[in-house]
């Protein structure tokens, strides 16, 4: 195999993201040699199955190198993400035996149901998968240095679903996940979808209130959020923030499905 | 640090088509190395070989030259040798006719030649036939003859002649 690891350095390795969504999906794409991005694209998918043309886009993407890895972003709604390593702990939170985790610092770990990961292998199995990611590795790779210079509430805040994580100085205190319903309204111009900024600033609530009251969870008082927006219409949901949770608040905007091929990237090695 | 659920998939970069090419260059060329490795073994092993024998070569060569000289030395003495003998058979030669010049009437009781002068002592029966039979004949071989006679009892004469050959002045 080392033959294969000389051969490697001489391709362009390509990293496909796919972000399913409530009504699209999203594909990035980025072609990497070295530590430099050469390439990135990004294509949304009307659909919320992984139907034949995002196959066809998927594997035209591939066939451009033999090293070309598929990742997946996780918006299964049995994920999160506990403040120990230890299974017994765990067993306190989930069912550890249905449930696959990875410990991270040896002080968190993020875990998925074992049922939900095949499926979504299975669902994916035409193309393939090379990584599965939850959306709090994401959040861990977007905001990787507050996340180890102070306490704060760190949000991703997607079209179909919210996760949040709190660290106190690279200490993990809490995360959740929520999947988003979608709500449309009728009128004589058509069908139109609501601004959801409301219902997701109750979910985000909600969230912090099991953080805040739950006694298997050491918790401090948040003062500050990061919100990594990858939703249009959140604009509202960060006033919202501020002014219900008493709170500065700095809004980011992110391309999950590019952070996602940055992270696969970077799984393998490359430090792009 | 890995952050995914699953392992990625082995990737292939290379086809079984091209592996298997591949392979075959491969073992091409690695007995083509291993031929160009046992060549290059055997072409020091000639060139050691090669050493050793024009160390002999010298070796012999010196050997040849001390024969030589030795040869060379040996002729010159078997040379120089003969001249000798051929010298001293002439001496001897000259020698004979010498004696058999000394008439009857000379008695020589001692002859002694060098290459410089001739002493000869002897009895003759009287003055002139030494002058006449060999005083003469010694005096064309030699530049100088001095004799000195002594009177015997018995009425002869006991001489003592010495001959002297001036030595060539080669130019």
């Amino acid at each position: 195999m080392q033959i294969n690891r000389v051969l490697g350095y001489f391709y362009t390795k390509v990293f496909i993201a796919i972000i399913p969504g409530r009504t699209y999906s999203n594909i990035a794409v980025i072609h990497v040699k070295g530590s430099s991005i050469l390439k990135h694209y990004t294509r949304k998918f009307e659909g919320i199955e992984f139907n034949t043309a995002m196959q066809l886009f998927v594997n035209e993407a591939a066939q451009f190198s033999p090293l070309a890895f598929t990742a997946l972003l996780s918006d299964a709604s049995d994920q999160g993400a506990i403040a120990t390593c230890s299974k017994q702990q765990a067993s306190q939170f989930m069912d550890v035996m249905l449930t696959e985790s990875i410990c991270l610092e040896e002080r968190w770990m993020m875990y998925l149901s074992r049922d939900t990961l095949y499926q979504l292998q299975e669902r994916y199995r035409t193309v393939g998968l090379d990584f599965v990611f939850s959306p709090f590795a994401l959040i861990k790779q977007f905001y990787s240095k507050p996340i180890a210079e102070e306490l704060a509430l760190f949000i991703l805040n997607e079209e179909s679903s919210i996760a949040l994580a709190v660290f106190d100085h690279n200490e993990f205190h809490f995360a959740d996940y929520t999947l988003m319903d979608q709500r449309f309204s009728v009128s004589e111009k058509g069908v139109n979808v609501e601004n959801d900024a409301p219902l997701r600033y109750e979910s985000i609530e909600k969230m912090l209130d099991t953080y805040y009251n739950d006694v298997r969870i050491k918790s401090s008082f948040i003062e500050k959020i990061y919100l990594a927006d990858a939703h249009l219409s959140s604009s509202s949901l960060a006033s919202l923030l501020e002014e219900g949770l008493f709170t500065n608040l700095e809004r980011n905007r992110v391309d999950v499905a590019f952070e996602t091929a940055r992270l696969a990237a970077r799984e393998v090695g490359y430090a792009v | 640090m890995p952050y995914s659920f699953i392992a990625p998939r082995p990737k292939t970069l290379l086809s079984s088509e091209v592996r298997l090419t591949l392979i075959f260059f491969s073992v091409i060329g690695m007995m083509l190395l291993l031929l160009y490795g046992f060549f290059l073994y055997q072409n020091s092993e000639l060139q050691i070989e090669k050493e050793t024998l024009q160390l002999q070569h010298e070796e012999m060569r010196e050997q040849n030259e001390i024969l030589q000289d030795d040869i060379d030395f040996i002729e010159d003495q078997a040379s120089f040798t003969e001249n000798i003998v051929t010298e001293n058979i002439i001496l001897k030669e000259q020698i004979k006719n010498f004696l058999d010049l000394v008439p009857d009437e000379i008695i020589l009781s001692k002859v002694s030649l060098t290459s410089k002068d001739l002493l000869l002592n002897g009895v003759s029966i009287d003055q002139n036939s030494f002058q006449d039979k060999l005083e003469v004949p010694l005096s064309s071989m030699f530049h100088k003859t001095t004799v000195k006679y002594t009177q015997l009892l018995d009425e002869r004469l006991e001489f003592i002649s010495h001959s002297i050959i001036h030595k060539e002045i080669k130019p």
